[in-house]
């Protein structure tokens, strides 16, 4: 009723082919609608019925036609839609409206994988409904029939009538199953919870387009460009130039591009060998950020597989032919080749602004492919790539605008999961690093890049994701290793803090025994000063001896007295040799009688 | 005073050797188109093409003969196939080409290449310089590291994979010297001689070609076995012809020692040995060293 509201001129009559009287008359006529149900329940040839609505309609004026359910029960509804088409010319080009069963709804396509096919009495799998619908069926039938879209108003439901088992693991909401498959098929196409497509159509005036002619290419070569590096455009051109396999497009992309620029770039197109130039094609992309004009090449590509080359990138002669070799091997995967690396600098030349080499070839990137290890960090420039096109219509996906930097990384892992990757060591192209002048390394900062990063995993992260074969080893290994890195490191930390203790105590040591020195330093000056003292006291006693023996011989004629005096001195004197400061000063005499000698 | 190249006639060489027919066929359409470009612009006067064949059979069967006839078409006056009948090498491959025309201009390029559409043109540009003897184009993806000055483009030698030579300075100077040389340094030798001769060379970046040129896992450079053998012998040979005799002898001596790990050279160091009993050896030139550079086995300081 909505979408009859929306789309249905008031006033006239609303033609139900296959309707019931009663139904929507009521919400028709608040639209200033008259509903005339025609040919229910009538087994009709497409002819029949829609003579008979006609007949029904009479003179009236008609607002518009409605198939409910009809389509899928139809035997013919080529015929049916065809005739409706015509009648609806004939009446000014109404719009049409019709209801179709959609199987596929994830519920059917999910236990579809599962091998199961459940026919019911009525619902999504009607048994009475001899044709099943999706979409691109839908579409298709209609536009062959002359309709053209109009509106939709699809009449979804989470859990359809389909939804049993009610506890199948795909069915459930929260297995991680289901939280792979679901999103999976969300991105898929429209339908992934509409139980009926509700869709209005109008008659479309003239043919419908024609398909692109020619067999598709292998690849679509996405060279994208903003204009300024025009020297280095031309390089890239003629690389693809000597490409030693032919099967392969080149969209230039020319992003906000000056009209002067893409004459210049159109004059390196126009003067190359007609059979290269029949093969590219120029698009003019303007505005947004890097990914407008690979989603604008995406759009408009033929090839089986995309492979995305900046106007500074070389490849070598067997970059197609290498990609296609690996393309035939697994068909459907993401394919990568090696790529080298050079560092590269601007500057005038002769008198002209050009560029130049400033290292050889090197090969920093790995050789082999490992998922793991680019879930960490992207460690394949784009030049390295070719993405399976068909996958990005399949899992809706496409380079995101919001990132400033790493689109290449967000779309590589989306599909290295989905879709697997075939190797090949063989290096086929050259990743250019600008010593001077501008790239995104530095045009953005550590920032912009580090929220580019987390913002590519948190998508990544929002649903269940797939591992290849051999990945849970692979995982196992990772974690084995980084358990082994935990100990190790616990146990460096154990024996740092063991050595710590010791050097402390070490340290602890060593004071003590400074300090013991210190008071042994202390002690030995006492000592010194002592043994000084002592000295100075025996020589002034030998003094004093050797006076009084002068003076006893000049006092002959008094010997009492100077008996008795020298009795009493030499008593004072045999006293002080026998005490201990005389025995301990011994070696220091010595020495200063030697000294005195000398 | 300088020269203009606008009428003058340009001869287009080139040496087959084994070369499949869609790698000639690139060749030849992006050889036309270059061509075409510099007619166009009005920077020569007309252009002819001969390829000459080393192969044991002809690389082109007479269809394909008249199909690189019908892609050069009117762009060139004439185009001229020499099947030589026997493996003359590069040296004698182009002096036989060379002996064919006595145009005022020489393009010498690899068959293994594909021209840029302004291949010519640009290399046209240096030779405005009347002392100019040779102009030498820019490979692509891997260019080679010898130096070359930014302001004026002279660099001490010029690669026959895509060079530009002036006739005149050609008939100065003479042939390649093919009884000195078979593959490998010929060039060199050639530009060494041109500037004993008081001609500069010229390196031009902005005349572009492609050259069939494929890196390893390392990201060097891949060398067969041919090119290792005569890459030797052409060694040993400029040492002598170019008075060093200091490096002939440590080269022989080095080559001769590691013969189990590197038999190609070891064989090359016979074989000079050999030539040099039999006193076949070109007479040494160059005894000042004016022009002459050996450096870590290359000849000129390169530039990475």
């Amino acid at each position: 009723m909505s979408l009859a509201g929306r789309t249905l001129a008031a006033g006239g009559v609303v033609l139900d082919l296959g309707g019931t009287a009663s139904a929507g008359a009521g919400a028709l006529a608040d639209l200033a609608l008259t509903h005339l149900a025609v040919g229910q329940g009538l087994a009709t040839k497409p002819a029949d019925l829609v003579d008979a609505a006609v007949a029904a309609l009479g003179d009236r004026p008609l607002s518009g036609l409605v198939l409910h359910d009809l389509v899928d029960r139809s035997t013919d509804p080529e015929t049916l839609l065809s005739l409706l088409q015509s009648l609806s010319v004939s009446h000014g080009g109404v719009p049409l409206i019709l209801t179709v069963r959609n199987v596929t709804h994830y519920d059917v396509a999910v236990k579809a994988l599962f091998g199961a096919w459940d026919v019911t009495d009525q619902g999504l799998l009607d048994a009475g409904c001899p044709a099943s619908y999706g979409i691109d069926r839908l579409s298709a039938l209609t536009a062959s029939t002359g309709w053209t879209p109009l509106s939709e108003a699809d009449y979804t439901r989470f859990a359809s009538d389909q939804a049993f088992p009610a506890a199948h693991v795909a069915l459930q909401r929260d297995t991680t199953l289901a939280d792979y498959l679901r999103p999976l098929r969300e991105r898929a196409g429209p339908g992934a919870e509409a139980t009926h497509f509700v869709r209005a159509f109008l008659p479309r005036a003239g043919a419908p387009a024609a398909s692109s002619p020619g067999a598709a290419p292998f690849l679509t070569v996405l060279a994208r460009t903003q204009g300024r590096r025009l020297e280095s455009l031309q390089e890239v051109l003629l690389c693809l130039l000597a490409q030693t396999d032919p099967d392969f497009e080149v969209l230039l992309l020319l992003h906000d591009v000056t009209p002067d620029g893409a004459g210049h770039i159109r004059y390196l197109v126009d003067v190359m060998p007609e059979e290269f130039r029949e093969r590219v094609r120029l698009v003019n992309v303007n505005g947004g950020g890097r990914c407008r004009p690979l989603n604008a090449g995406l759009a408009e590509a033929r090839g089986d597989y995309l492979a995305v080359l900046d106007d500074d990138d070389l490849v070598f002669a067997h970059w197609v032919e290498t990609f296609h070799s690996l393309a035939r091997r697994h068909s459907g995967r993401v394919l990568r080749a090696g790529v080298s690396e050079q560092h590269v600098a601007e500057g005038v030349l002769l008198g002209r602004a050009g560029h130049a080499p400033e290292s050889r070839t090197e090969t920093p990137y790995p050789l082999q492919f490992d998922l793991f290890e680019h879930i960490h960090e992207n460690r394949t420039p784009p030049c390295g790539i070719g993405l399976p096109r068909r996958a990005f219509r399949d899992a809706a996906v496409s380079w995101d605008d919001k990132l400033p930097v790493l689109e290449d990384w967000d779309v590589l892992l989306q599909l290295a999961m989905l879709c697997g990757v075939s190797n090949s060591e063989e290096v086929t192209s050259i990743y250019r690093r600008w010593n001077v002048g501008d790239s995104s390394t530095t045009v953005h900062g550590e920032d912009e890049w580090q929220l580019a990063r987390q913002a590519v995993i948190t998508r990544l992260d929002r649903h269940a994701s797939l591992i290849p074969r051999g990945g849970l080893s692979a995982l196992r290994a990772l974690v084995e290793q980084a358990a082994q890195a935990e100990a190790v490191a616990k146990l460096r930390a154990r024996q740092l803090t063991l050595l710590d203790a010791d050097l402390r105590e070490v340290a602890r040591g060593r004071e003590e025994q400074l300090d013991a020195a210190r008071g042994l330093h202390v002690e030995l000056a006492g000592r010194d000063t002592h043994i000084r003292q002592l000295t100075a006291h025996i020589h002034h006693l030998d003094a004093v001896l050797t006076r009084e023996r002068e003076e006893r011989s000049a006092e002959q004629a008094q010997p009492v007295t100077a008996r008795g005096r020298e009795e009493e001195f030499e008593a004072v004197r045999q006293e002080f040799r026998s005490s201990t400061s005389w025995k301990i000063t011994a070696p220091l005499r010595t020495v200063v009688n030697l000294t005195r000698r000398r | 005073m300088t020269d203009t190249t606008a009428g003058l006639r340009v001869r287009v060489q080139s040496v087959l050797y084994g070369n499949s027919w869609e790698s000639t066929r690139r060749f030849t359409a992006s050889l036309e188109r270059a061509l075409a470009e510099s007619v166009r612009q009005g920077v020569i006067g007309e252009a002819s093409v001969i390829f000459g064949d080393s192969s044991g059979l002809p690389c082109l069967h007479p269809s394909k003969r008249d199909e690189v006839e019908g892609m050069l078409g009117t762009t060139v006056t004439s185009f001229d196939y020499d099947f030589f009948g026997a493996n003359l090498g590069s040296a004698a491959g182009h002096n036989r080409l060379m002996a064919t025309s006595d145009a005022e201009l020489l393009l010498i390029i690899n068959p293994d290449t594909v021209a840029g559409p302004t291949l010519l043109s640009e290399l046209l540009l240096p030779l405005s310089e009347p002392l100019v003897g040779a102009v030498e184009a820019r490979q692509l993806p891997l260019e080679h590291p010898k130096p070359y000055d930014h302001r004026t483009g002279e660099t001490p030698w010029v690669t026959t994979a895509c060079t530009l030579f002036r006739r005149r300075v050609v008939d100065e100077v003479g042939m390649f010297d093919a009884d000195s040389f078979f593959l490998y340094c010929d060039d060199v030798d050639y530009s060494w001689r041109i500037r004993l001769s008081g001609h500069k060379l010229v390196f031009q970046p902005a005349a572009r070609v492609f050259h069939d040129k494929r890196v390893d896992g390392g990201g060097h450079m891949r060398v067969g076995d041919t090119e290792v053998y005569y890459s030797a012998e052409a060694a040993l040979m400029m040492m002598h012809k170019y008075s060093r005799p200091d490096l002939v002898e440590r080269t022989l001596e080095g080559y001769l020692l590691a013969e189990e790990d590197r038999p190609l050279e070891a064989k090359a160091a016979h074989a000079f040995l050999a030539r040099r009993s039999a006193g076949t050896l070109p007479a040494p030139i160059d005894p000042d060293h004016t022009v002459s550079e050996f450096v870590d086995g290359h000849y000129a300081v390169h530039r990475f």
